[in-house]
């Protein structure tokens, strides 16, 4: 199986898609990976920007239509999904090998 | 009454933590940064008495279209970082912390430090281009002979062939005159040698991080 070169992807990478399946903007983003991370990962602003800037490049998220001019409102796209969905299988089976292991 | 004030000229090359470590030197003391200029490298510190002092910290980016250093300020600013020094081409960006809930720091991750010397050694390389090309369209103008053969910039008749003391007396007699009879060559020359550094520079950094990625 030809693993795609991107993966593994970095714990902000991921986080930040995971935040994007639902549109928002950047201190949206930075709020919702620190609820789904419970408090664990704190994205700073400087890492944000340049996260978002990544993605968009890669064409992972996209910039969807906003009322704010000020704030761009972004979410993932299909490829970002499907990037998402192949570093979660990697994940888990990450962790079936630590499981099997009774770590 | 006004509050005991210090003003310090410090020049740092590339390396944006040492900067922020020095500023930060001063927050620990007391003090809050008032002003901030990168082109005369001077630092205006105040003393403060508020419990909660803003840390400053730095970022280096441009910006091609007005709406992206927009959206730019607008996230740094939502996520508690206001900006104190900077425009949309100035590339150096100084934030203040807006409440002590702030992170610490500006970027949470190594990539983004690699990342901010990479666009530091691209700046570097852009003004090294633009140098070369400068001295490319001038080469007809004025003398390039610091270039191309140095050594016939000196007048001196046998200065090259003198050793030991002799010589060096010789050259730095001569050096000043020198550097007067080319002042335009000399200048382009620094800082063609100045941006070569700083890229260097950059890219050891950006190296460094990426070890720790």
């Amino acid at each position: 199986m030809n693993r795609s070169k991107y993966l593994p992807l970095t714990e902000t990478t991921y986080l930040v898609l995971l935040a994007l399946i639902e549109p928002g903007h950047g201190y949206v983003i930075m709020q919702k990976v620190e609820e789904l991370s419970d408090g664990n990962v704190r994205i700073a602003a400087g890492t944000m920007y340049g996260a978002i800037d990544n993605l968009m490049k890669l064409k992972w998220i996209q910039s969807v239509p906003s009322s704010d001019a000020r704030r761009k409102v972004y979410q993932i796209t299909d490829a970002g999904l499907s990037i998402l969905r192949e570093e979660t299988n990697r994940l888990r089976s990450m962790l079936a090998i630590a499981d099997n292991l009774n770590l | 009454m006004s509050k005991e004030r210090i003003v310090k000229h410090k020049i740092f090359i590339v390396d944006i933590e040492k900067e922020q470590d020095f500023i930060d030197s001063y927050i620990e003391k007391g003090y809050k940064l008032k002003y901030v200029n990168n082109n005369t490298f001077k630092y205006i510190f105040e003393k403060c008495d508020d419990e909660f002092i803003p840390k400053i910290r730095i970022d280096y980016r441009t910006f091609k279209k007005k709406d992206e250093y927009t959206e730019y300020i607008s996230m740094y600013e939502d996520a508690g970082w206001k900006q104190i020094k900077g425009s949309k081409n100035s590339g150096i960006h100084y934030f203040e912390q807006i409440t002590p809930d702030t992170t610490d720091d500006l970027f949470s991750d190594k990539q983004s430090y690699s990342e901010l010397y990479k666009r530091m050694f691209a700046y570097s390389i852009s003004c090294l281009s633009f140098y070369a090309i400068m001295i490319f369209i001038l080469h007809n103008q004025f003398n390039t002979t610091i270039f191309t053969n140095p050594k016939n910039l000196f007048f001196t008749p046998g200065l090259w062939d003198a050793t030991g003391i002799k010589f060096a007396a010789g050259f730095m007699f001569e050096l000043p005159f020198v550097i007067l009879r080319n002042v335009a060559p000399f200048l382009l020359f620094l800082s063609s040698i100045l941006f070569i550094a700083c890229a260097f520079k950059c890219k050891k950094k950006e190296k460094e991080y990426n070890t720790m990625l």
